[in-house]
Protein backbone atom coordinates (compact mmCIF):
# COMPACT_ATOMS: atom_id res chain seq x y z
CA UNK A 1 0.00 0.00 0.00
CA UNK A 2 1.30 3.39 -0.99
CA UNK A 3 2.11 5.93 1.71
CA UNK A 4 -0.29 8.59 0.29
CA UNK A 5 -3.70 7.40 -0.98
CA UNK A 6 -7.19 8.78 -1.56
CA UNK A 7 -8.03 7.70 1.98
CA UNK A 8 -5.44 9.86 3.74
CA UNK A 9 -4.38 12.50 1.26
CA UNK A 10 -6.27 15.37 3.05
CA UNK A 11 -3.89 15.35 5.97
CA UNK A 12 -0.95 15.44 3.63
CA UNK A 13 -2.64 18.15 1.60
CA UNK A 14 -2.99 20.44 4.65
CA UNK A 15 0.61 19.88 5.61
CA UNK A 16 1.54 20.52 1.99
CA UNK A 17 -0.29 23.86 1.97
CA UNK A 18 1.23 24.91 5.26
CA UNK A 19 4.72 23.74 4.20
CA UNK A 20 5.03 21.17 6.91
CA UNK A 21 5.88 18.16 4.73
CA UNK A 22 9.32 16.68 4.61
CA UNK A 23 11.15 16.65 1.31
CA UNK A 24 10.36 13.01 0.79
CA UNK A 25 6.67 13.44 1.62
CA UNK A 26 6.55 16.62 -0.47
CA UNK A 27 7.87 14.70 -3.52
CA UNK A 28 5.49 11.84 -2.85
CA UNK A 29 2.49 14.23 -2.53
CA UNK A 30 3.34 15.99 -5.83
CA UNK A 31 3.53 12.59 -7.49
CA UNK A 32 0.13 11.72 -5.96
CA UNK A 33 -1.44 14.92 -7.31
CA UNK A 34 -0.10 14.15 -10.81
CA UNK A 35 -1.66 10.72 -10.67
CA UNK A 36 -4.94 12.19 -9.32
CA UNK A 37 -5.38 15.62 -10.88
CA UNK A 38 -9.09 15.76 -9.95
CA UNK A 39 -8.04 16.09 -6.28
CA UNK A 40 -5.98 19.13 -6.90
CA UNK A 41 -7.41 22.20 -5.13
CA UNK A 42 -7.28 25.52 -6.91
CA UNK A 43 -6.46 28.58 -4.86
CA UNK A 44 -9.99 30.02 -5.22
CA UNK A 45 -11.41 26.99 -3.44
CA UNK A 46 -9.36 27.65 -0.37
CA UNK A 47 -11.09 29.90 2.20
CA UNK A 48 -9.53 33.29 2.39
CA UNK A 49 -8.56 33.80 5.97
CA UNK A 50 -7.71 37.36 6.71
CA UNK A 51 -6.24 38.31 9.97
CA UNK A 52 -8.49 41.01 11.48
CA UNK A 53 -6.72 43.89 13.05
CA UNK A 54 -8.31 44.68 16.42
CA UNK A 55 -9.66 48.18 16.20
CA UNK A 56 -9.93 50.58 19.10
CA UNK A 57 -10.53 54.21 18.43
CA UNK A 58 -8.08 56.77 19.70
CA UNK A 59 -10.56 58.54 21.90
CA UNK A 60 -11.25 55.37 23.81
CA UNK A 61 -7.59 54.53 24.09
CA UNK A 62 -6.73 58.02 25.22
CA UNK A 63 -9.51 58.02 27.76
CA UNK A 64 -7.95 54.95 29.34
CA UNK A 65 -4.68 56.71 29.80
CA UNK A 66 -3.77 58.99 32.62
CA UNK A 67 -4.36 62.68 31.91
CA UNK A 68 -2.57 63.69 28.77
CA UNK A 69 -2.36 67.35 29.53
CA UNK A 70 1.25 67.47 28.54
CA UNK A 71 0.69 65.64 25.24
CA UNK A 72 0.79 67.53 22.05
CA UNK A 73 -2.55 67.87 20.28
CA UNK A 74 -2.58 66.02 16.98
CA UNK A 75 -5.12 64.89 14.40
CA UNK A 76 -5.30 61.56 16.21
CA UNK A 77 -6.09 62.81 19.67
CA UNK A 78 -7.84 66.15 19.12
CA UNK A 79 -11.25 64.60 19.82
CA UNK A 80 -10.11 63.57 23.27
CA UNK A 81 -9.02 67.13 23.96
CA UNK A 82 -12.29 68.53 22.65
CA UNK A 83 -14.26 66.31 25.01
CA UNK A 84 -11.88 67.12 27.85
CA UNK A 85 -12.39 70.79 27.14
CA UNK A 86 -16.15 70.35 27.22
CA UNK A 87 -15.82 68.43 30.49
CA UNK A 88 -13.77 71.23 31.96
CA UNK A 89 -10.70 69.12 32.48
CA UNK A 90 -8.21 71.21 30.54
CA UNK A 91 -5.95 73.86 31.91
CA UNK A 92 -6.14 77.33 30.48
CA UNK A 93 -2.94 76.72 28.57
CA UNK A 94 -4.27 73.54 27.01
CA UNK A 95 -7.58 75.20 26.17
CA UNK A 96 -5.75 77.86 24.25
CA UNK A 97 -3.76 75.17 22.48
CA UNK A 98 -6.86 73.24 21.37
CA UNK A 99 -8.60 76.44 20.34
CA UNK A 100 -5.68 77.45 18.18
CA UNK A 101 -5.47 73.90 16.80
CA UNK A 102 -9.02 73.92 15.50
CA UNK A 103 -9.03 77.57 14.49
CA UNK A 104 -9.60 77.95 10.79
CA UNK A 105 -10.57 74.30 10.35
CA UNK A 106 -14.31 74.19 9.78
CA UNK A 107 -14.48 70.43 10.23
CA UNK A 108 -12.87 70.60 13.64
CA UNK A 109 -15.01 73.55 14.68
CA UNK A 110 -18.06 71.57 13.70
CA UNK A 111 -16.78 68.67 15.79
CA UNK A 112 -16.40 70.97 18.75
CA UNK A 113 -19.93 72.30 18.28
CA UNK A 114 -21.31 68.77 18.11
CA UNK A 115 -19.49 67.71 21.27
CA UNK A 116 -20.72 70.77 23.13
CA UNK A 117 -24.26 69.96 22.08
CA UNK A 118 -24.19 66.51 23.71
CA UNK A 119 -24.87 67.98 27.14
CA UNK A 120 -28.24 67.65 28.77
CA UNK A 121 -29.96 70.23 30.88
CA UNK A 122 -32.51 69.22 33.52
CA UNK A 123 -36.02 69.28 32.17
CA UNK A 124 -38.17 71.04 34.72
CA UNK A 125 -41.29 69.62 33.13
CA UNK A 126 -40.59 66.34 34.86
CA UNK A 127 -41.92 66.85 38.34
CA UNK A 128 -42.90 64.13 40.73
CA UNK A 129 -46.37 65.07 41.93
CA UNK A 130 -46.94 62.34 44.45
CA UNK A 131 -44.49 63.44 47.09
CA UNK A 132 -47.04 63.42 49.87
CA UNK A 133 -47.83 59.79 49.27
CA UNK A 134 -44.21 58.94 50.03
CA UNK A 135 -43.98 60.93 53.23
CA UNK A 136 -44.17 59.26 56.59
CA UNK A 137 -46.71 60.61 59.02
CA UNK A 138 -46.20 60.46 62.74
CA UNK A 139 -48.60 58.00 64.34
CA UNK A 140 -50.43 59.59 67.27
CA UNK A 141 -51.96 57.20 69.78
CA UNK A 142 -55.13 58.85 70.94
CA UNK A 143 -56.88 56.20 72.96
CA UNK A 144 -55.20 57.04 76.30
CA UNK A 145 -56.32 60.64 75.91
CA UNK A 146 -59.81 59.52 75.10
CA UNK A 147 -59.79 57.22 78.12
CA UNK A 148 -58.62 59.97 80.46
CA UNK A 149 -61.11 62.46 79.04
CA UNK A 150 -63.94 59.96 79.38
CA UNK A 151 -62.90 59.15 82.95
CA UNK A 152 -62.83 62.81 83.91
CA UNK A 153 -66.19 63.43 82.31
CA UNK A 154 -67.66 60.41 84.05
CA UNK A 155 -66.22 61.53 87.35
CA UNK A 156 -67.50 65.06 86.96
CA UNK A 157 -70.92 63.79 85.96
CA UNK A 158 -71.13 61.53 88.95
CA UNK A 159 -69.78 64.23 91.20
CA UNK A 160 -72.39 66.66 89.97
CA UNK A 161 -75.09 64.08 90.43
CA UNK A 162 -73.81 63.19 93.88
CA UNK A 163 -73.62 66.86 94.87
CA UNK A 164 -77.27 67.48 94.06
CA UNK A 165 -78.12 64.38 95.97
CA UNK A 166 -76.13 65.61 98.98
CA UNK A 167 -77.87 68.99 98.97
CA UNK A 168 -81.24 67.40 98.83
CA UNK A 169 -80.80 64.45 101.11
CA UNK A 170 -77.66 64.48 103.15
CA UNK A 171 -77.36 67.81 104.90
CA UNK A 172 -80.89 67.70 106.24
CA UNK A 173 -82.29 64.46 107.44
CA UNK A 174 -85.58 63.69 109.02
CA UNK A 175 -85.68 60.74 111.27
CA UNK A 176 -88.84 58.80 110.94
CA UNK A 177 -89.66 56.98 114.09
CA UNK A 178 -93.08 55.71 113.18
CA UNK A 179 -94.17 53.96 110.12
CA UNK A 180 -95.82 56.11 107.57
CA UNK A 181 -99.51 55.80 107.18
CA UNK A 182 -100.19 55.99 103.53
CA UNK A 183 -103.73 57.16 104.17
CA UNK A 184 -102.65 60.40 105.64
CA UNK A 185 -99.50 61.02 103.83
CA UNK A 186 -99.45 64.36 102.27
CA UNK A 187 -97.03 64.61 99.49
CA UNK A 188 -94.82 67.58 99.71
CA UNK A 189 -93.76 68.49 96.28
CA UNK A 190 -90.15 69.04 95.51
CA UNK A 191 -88.48 71.26 98.02
CA UNK A 192 -84.90 71.88 98.35
CA UNK A 193 -82.85 71.30 101.46
CA UNK A 194 -83.12 74.85 102.68
CA UNK A 195 -86.89 74.80 102.50
CA UNK A 196 -86.97 71.49 104.27
CA UNK A 197 -84.84 72.95 107.02
CA UNK A 198 -87.08 75.93 107.61
CA UNK A 199 -90.15 73.86 107.38
CA UNK A 200 -88.86 71.28 109.83
CA UNK A 201 -87.85 73.90 112.38
CA UNK A 202 -91.28 75.42 112.43
CA UNK A 203 -92.84 72.03 112.56
CA UNK A 204 -90.81 71.17 115.60
CA UNK A 205 -91.94 74.33 117.40
CA UNK A 206 -95.53 73.78 116.65
CA UNK A 207 -95.27 70.10 117.60
CA UNK A 208 -98.73 68.85 118.18
CA UNK A 209 -100.47 71.54 116.18
CA UNK A 210 -98.63 70.84 113.03
CA UNK A 211 -100.29 67.57 112.49
CA UNK A 212 -103.46 67.79 110.57
CA UNK A 213 -105.93 65.24 109.53
CA UNK A 214 -106.99 64.51 106.10
CA UNK A 215 -110.26 66.29 106.76
CA UNK A 216 -108.69 69.38 108.27
CA UNK A 217 -106.43 69.75 105.29
CA UNK A 218 -109.41 69.87 103.05
CA UNK A 219 -111.43 72.13 105.39
CA UNK A 220 -112.12 75.66 104.39
CA UNK A 221 -113.06 76.78 107.91
CA UNK A 222 -111.18 79.77 109.08
CA UNK A 223 -108.72 79.24 111.86
CA UNK A 224 -106.42 81.45 113.84
CA UNK A 225 -103.56 79.09 113.58
CA UNK A 226 -101.60 78.96 110.47
CA UNK A 227 -102.64 76.20 108.18
CA UNK A 228 -99.91 73.72 107.57
CA UNK A 229 -101.18 73.22 104.05
CA UNK A 230 -100.57 76.84 103.37
CA UNK A 231 -97.10 76.46 104.68
CA UNK A 232 -96.58 73.53 102.52
CA UNK A 233 -98.00 75.27 99.54
CA UNK A 234 -95.80 78.25 100.22
CA UNK A 235 -92.87 75.98 100.16
CA UNK A 236 -93.73 74.41 96.87
CA UNK A 237 -90.90 74.38 94.53
CA UNK A 238 -91.38 75.12 90.89
CA UNK A 239 -89.52 71.91 90.18
CA UNK A 240 -92.70 69.96 90.82
CA UNK A 241 -93.16 66.78 92.79
CA UNK A 242 -90.09 65.17 94.13
CA UNK A 243 -89.46 61.80 95.53
CA UNK A 244 -89.20 63.19 98.99
CA UNK A 245 -92.12 62.22 101.09
CA UNK A 246 -92.80 63.64 104.49
CA UNK A 247 -95.37 62.17 106.61
CA UNK A 248 -97.36 64.90 108.21
CA UNK A 249 -99.69 62.80 110.15
CA UNK A 250 -98.76 60.91 113.25
CA UNK A 251 -95.21 61.86 112.74
CA UNK A 252 -92.79 63.14 115.20
CA UNK A 253 -90.58 65.48 113.45
CA UNK A 254 -87.37 65.92 115.27
CA UNK A 255 -84.81 68.71 114.96
CA UNK A 256 -82.57 68.54 112.10
CA UNK A 257 -79.45 66.49 112.28
CA UNK A 258 -76.79 68.06 110.20
CA UNK A 259 -74.20 65.43 109.74
CA UNK A 260 -70.64 66.42 109.41
CA UNK A 261 -68.74 64.74 106.66
CA UNK A 262 -68.36 61.12 107.47
CA UNK A 263 -64.69 60.54 108.29
CA UNK A 264 -65.05 56.96 107.19
CA UNK A 265 -66.10 58.13 103.82
CA UNK A 266 -62.59 59.24 102.99
CA UNK A 267 -61.10 55.86 103.21
CA UNK A 268 -57.57 55.15 102.39
CA UNK A 269 -56.67 52.63 99.80
CA UNK A 270 -55.19 50.39 102.43
CA UNK A 271 -58.47 50.28 104.32
CA UNK A 272 -60.62 49.86 101.32
CA UNK A 273 -62.39 46.65 102.08
CA UNK A 274 -64.30 46.71 98.85
CA UNK A 275 -61.24 45.81 96.91
CA UNK A 276 -60.49 42.91 99.16
CA UNK A 277 -64.05 41.68 98.99
CA UNK A 278 -63.77 41.58 95.27
CA UNK A 279 -60.52 39.70 95.48
CA UNK A 280 -58.91 42.30 93.33
CA UNK A 281 -56.07 43.04 95.67
CA UNK A 282 -53.62 42.92 92.81
CA UNK A 283 -55.62 45.31 90.69
CA UNK A 284 -53.87 48.35 89.30
CA UNK A 285 -55.02 51.88 88.90
CA UNK A 286 -53.91 52.91 85.40
CA UNK A 287 -55.15 56.47 85.81
CA UNK A 288 -54.05 57.15 89.35
CA UNK A 289 -53.12 60.81 88.73
CA UNK A 290 -56.55 61.41 87.28
CA UNK A 291 -58.40 59.73 90.11
CA UNK A 292 -56.31 61.56 92.68
CA UNK A 293 -57.00 64.86 90.96
CA UNK A 294 -60.73 64.25 90.74
CA UNK A 295 -60.78 62.98 94.34
CA UNK A 296 -59.11 66.15 95.55
CA UNK A 297 -61.54 68.30 93.67
CA UNK A 298 -64.70 66.66 94.90
CA UNK A 299 -63.36 65.81 98.36
CA UNK A 300 -64.41 62.25 97.93
CA UNK A 301 -62.66 59.03 97.48
CA UNK A 302 -62.21 58.32 93.82
CA UNK A 303 -60.64 55.10 92.88
CA UNK A 304 -60.46 53.06 89.74
CA UNK A 305 -58.90 49.65 89.55
CA UNK A 306 -58.45 47.42 86.59
CA UNK A 307 -57.48 43.81 86.46
CA UNK A 308 -56.62 42.01 83.28
CA UNK A 309 -57.47 38.40 82.93
CA UNK A 310 -54.80 35.97 83.98
CA UNK A 311 -54.64 32.25 84.26
CA UNK A 312 -56.98 31.15 87.03
CA UNK A 313 -57.84 34.71 88.00
CA UNK A 314 -60.82 36.76 86.93
CA UNK A 315 -60.65 40.06 85.14
CA UNK A 316 -62.72 43.08 86.01
CA UNK A 317 -62.78 46.62 87.18
CA UNK A 318 -63.72 48.58 90.26
CA UNK A 319 -64.83 52.20 90.33
CA UNK A 320 -65.52 54.11 93.52
CA UNK A 321 -66.61 57.71 93.68
CA UNK A 322 -67.67 58.70 97.17
CA UNK A 323 -70.27 56.17 98.18
CA UNK A 324 -70.87 55.03 94.68
CA UNK A 325 -69.19 51.81 93.86
CA UNK A 326 -69.33 50.01 90.61
CA UNK A 327 -67.50 46.82 90.02
CA UNK A 328 -67.55 43.97 87.64
CA UNK A 329 -65.82 40.68 87.79
CA UNK A 330 -65.55 38.48 84.77
CA UNK A 331 -64.32 34.94 84.93
CA UNK B 1 -31.71 60.56 59.29
CA UNK B 2 -34.89 61.46 61.09
CA UNK B 3 -38.40 61.11 59.77
CA UNK B 4 -38.50 64.86 59.25
CA UNK B 5 -35.29 64.76 57.25
CA UNK B 6 -36.60 61.84 55.24
CA UNK B 7 -39.70 63.85 54.32
CA UNK B 8 -37.49 66.80 53.42
CA UNK B 9 -35.43 64.53 51.17
CA UNK B 10 -38.62 63.69 49.33
CA UNK B 11 -39.29 67.37 48.75
CA UNK B 12 -35.72 68.03 47.70
CA UNK B 13 -34.80 65.04 45.58
CA UNK B 14 -37.85 63.16 44.34
CA UNK B 15 -38.01 65.35 41.22
CA UNK B 16 -34.36 64.60 40.49
CA UNK B 17 -34.86 60.87 40.88
CA UNK B 18 -37.99 61.05 38.76
CA UNK B 19 -36.16 62.86 35.94
CA UNK B 20 -33.28 60.43 36.21
CA UNK B 21 -35.65 57.48 35.91
CA UNK B 22 -37.69 59.09 33.16
CA UNK B 23 -34.60 59.59 31.02
CA UNK B 24 -33.62 56.01 31.53
CA UNK B 25 -36.94 54.33 31.10
CA UNK B 26 -38.94 56.80 29.01
CA UNK B 27 -42.05 55.59 30.76
CA UNK B 28 -43.80 57.68 33.38
CA UNK B 29 -45.37 54.77 35.22
CA UNK B 30 -42.10 52.91 35.44
CA UNK B 31 -40.30 56.06 36.53
CA UNK B 32 -42.82 56.56 39.33
CA UNK B 33 -42.33 52.97 40.38
CA UNK B 34 -38.60 53.58 40.54
CA UNK B 35 -39.10 56.69 42.67
CA UNK B 36 -41.41 54.85 45.03
CA UNK B 37 -39.14 51.83 45.26
CA UNK B 38 -36.12 54.05 45.85
CA UNK B 39 -37.66 55.96 48.73
CA UNK B 40 -39.11 52.82 50.23
CA UNK B 41 -35.66 51.26 50.31
CA UNK B 42 -34.15 54.40 51.77
CA UNK B 43 -36.85 54.52 54.46
CA UNK B 44 -35.95 51.01 55.52
CA UNK B 45 -32.38 52.18 56.12
CA UNK B 46 -33.16 55.75 57.11
CA UNK B 47 -31.71 55.33 60.58
CA UNK B 48 -28.38 54.29 59.10
CA UNK B 49 -28.21 56.96 56.40
CA UNK B 50 -27.01 60.45 57.21
CA UNK B 51 -29.00 63.26 55.70
CA UNK B 52 -25.84 64.77 54.19
CA UNK B 53 -25.37 61.58 52.17
CA UNK B 54 -28.96 60.91 51.33
CA UNK B 55 -28.85 62.32 47.80
CA UNK B 56 -25.99 60.06 46.84
CA UNK B 57 -27.73 57.15 48.55
CA UNK B 58 -30.95 57.87 46.68
CA UNK B 59 -29.24 57.92 43.31
CA UNK B 60 -27.36 54.74 44.09
CA UNK B 61 -30.59 53.02 45.03
CA UNK B 62 -32.40 54.41 42.00
CA UNK B 63 -29.55 53.37 39.73
CA UNK B 64 -29.71 49.78 40.95
CA UNK B 65 -33.48 49.77 40.63
CA UNK B 66 -33.20 51.00 37.05
CA UNK B 67 -30.59 48.38 36.21
CA UNK B 68 -32.87 45.68 37.63
CA UNK B 69 -35.80 47.09 35.70
CA UNK B 70 -33.76 47.17 32.48
CA UNK B 71 -32.70 43.57 32.93
CA UNK B 72 -36.31 42.56 33.11
CA UNK B 73 -37.34 44.74 30.20
CA UNK B 74 -34.57 45.14 27.70
CA UNK B 75 -34.98 48.52 26.14
CA UNK B 76 -31.53 49.75 25.43
CA UNK B 77 -31.05 50.24 21.73
CA UNK B 78 -28.04 50.35 19.55
CA UNK B 79 -26.52 53.73 18.95
CA UNK B 80 -25.37 52.54 15.53
CA UNK B 81 -28.97 52.13 14.45
CA UNK B 82 -29.58 55.84 14.32
CA UNK B 83 -31.84 56.75 11.43
CA UNK B 84 -30.34 58.48 8.47
CA UNK B 85 -31.13 62.12 8.12
CA UNK B 86 -33.97 63.28 5.93
CA UNK B 87 -35.09 66.69 4.94
CA UNK B 88 -38.16 66.50 7.15
CA UNK B 89 -36.12 65.49 10.15
CA UNK B 90 -33.84 68.38 9.59
CA UNK B 91 -36.80 70.71 9.38
CA UNK B 92 -38.23 69.29 12.54
CA UNK B 93 -34.95 69.82 14.25
CA UNK B 94 -35.14 69.67 18.00
CA UNK B 95 -31.81 69.05 19.60
CA UNK B 96 -33.32 68.07 22.93
CA UNK B 97 -35.47 65.37 21.37
CA UNK B 98 -32.56 64.15 19.30
CA UNK B 99 -30.38 63.95 22.37
CA UNK B 100 -33.04 62.12 24.31
CA UNK B 101 -33.37 59.68 21.48
CA UNK B 102 -29.60 59.28 21.31
CA UNK B 103 -29.44 58.78 25.05
CA UNK B 104 -31.92 55.95 24.84
CA UNK B 105 -29.52 54.16 22.54
CA UNK B 106 -26.73 54.17 25.10
CA UNK B 107 -26.32 51.30 27.48
CA UNK B 108 -27.50 51.76 31.05
CA UNK B 109 -24.19 52.59 32.61
CA UNK B 110 -23.39 55.22 29.98
CA UNK B 111 -26.82 56.76 30.41
CA UNK B 112 -26.36 56.82 34.15
CA UNK B 113 -22.99 58.53 34.18
CA UNK B 114 -24.05 61.12 31.63
CA UNK B 115 -27.27 61.97 33.44
CA UNK B 116 -25.58 62.17 36.82
CA UNK B 117 -22.96 64.41 35.30
CA UNK B 118 -25.30 66.69 33.36
CA UNK B 119 -28.43 66.74 35.50
CA UNK B 120 -26.92 66.65 38.95
CA UNK B 121 -23.47 68.04 38.25
CA UNK B 122 -21.73 65.24 40.10
CA UNK B 123 -17.98 64.92 39.88
CA UNK B 124 -16.35 61.78 38.56
CA UNK B 125 -15.58 60.61 42.09
CA UNK B 126 -19.18 61.14 43.22
CA UNK B 127 -20.51 59.28 40.20
CA UNK B 128 -18.00 56.53 40.93
CA UNK B 129 -19.38 56.28 44.45
CA UNK B 130 -22.95 56.09 43.25
CA UNK B 131 -22.34 53.58 40.50
CA UNK B 132 -19.73 51.63 42.44
CA UNK B 133 -17.22 52.05 39.64
CA UNK B 134 -13.71 53.44 39.73
CA UNK B 135 -13.19 57.06 38.87
CA UNK B 136 -11.28 56.16 35.72
CA UNK B 137 -14.06 53.82 34.64
CA UNK B 138 -16.53 56.67 35.02
CA UNK B 139 -14.31 58.87 32.91
CA UNK B 140 -14.07 56.25 30.19
CA UNK B 141 -17.83 55.73 30.14
CA UNK B 142 -18.45 59.46 29.92
CA UNK B 143 -15.97 59.92 27.08
CA UNK B 144 -17.42 57.01 25.17
CA UNK B 145 -20.94 58.28 25.73
CA UNK B 146 -20.05 61.79 24.52
CA UNK B 147 -18.44 60.38 21.43
CA UNK B 148 -21.41 58.13 20.73
CA UNK B 149 -23.85 61.02 21.20
CA UNK B 150 -21.78 63.21 18.94
CA UNK B 151 -21.73 60.53 16.25
CA UNK B 152 -25.48 60.10 16.53
CA UNK B 153 -26.09 63.79 16.03
CA UNK B 154 -23.57 63.94 13.24
CA UNK B 155 -25.26 61.06 11.47
CA UNK B 156 -28.53 62.95 11.52
CA UNK B 157 -26.73 65.84 9.91
CA UNK B 158 -28.11 68.21 12.49
CA UNK B 159 -25.48 70.81 11.98
CA UNK B 160 -25.90 73.85 14.06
Amino acid sequence: MERISIFNYEAFYLDFLEGNLSEEDHALFLLFLEENPELKVVDEDLPALELEQPFMDDTFKNSLKQPLLSDKITNLNYEYFLISQAEGLLSEEKENEIDSFIAGNSELEKEKTLINSTYFSPEEKFVYLEKNSLKRKRAIILWPYYAVAASIMLAMLLWNFNRNDILENENVKFVEKDPVNPEIVKEVPGTDAKDNLQFAEKSFEEKTNVLTTKESVGSTAPTNKPNITDKINNNLSPRGPSANLISLENQKVEPIHIYPPDPNELVSEENNQDLASLEFSDMNNPIKPVTNFVGDKIKRTVDFRLKKKEAGKPSGFFLKIGKLEISRKRN
Amino acid sequence: MTQKEYNKAIDDYSDNIFRFAMKHLRNEMSAKDIVQETFMKVWVKHEEVQYSKVKSYLFTTAYHAIIDWSKKDKRSGDIDQAPESTTNQTLQFDMNEVLTDALSKLNEIQKTVVLLRDYEGYSYSEIAEITELSESQVKVYIFRARKALKEYIKRLDLVI
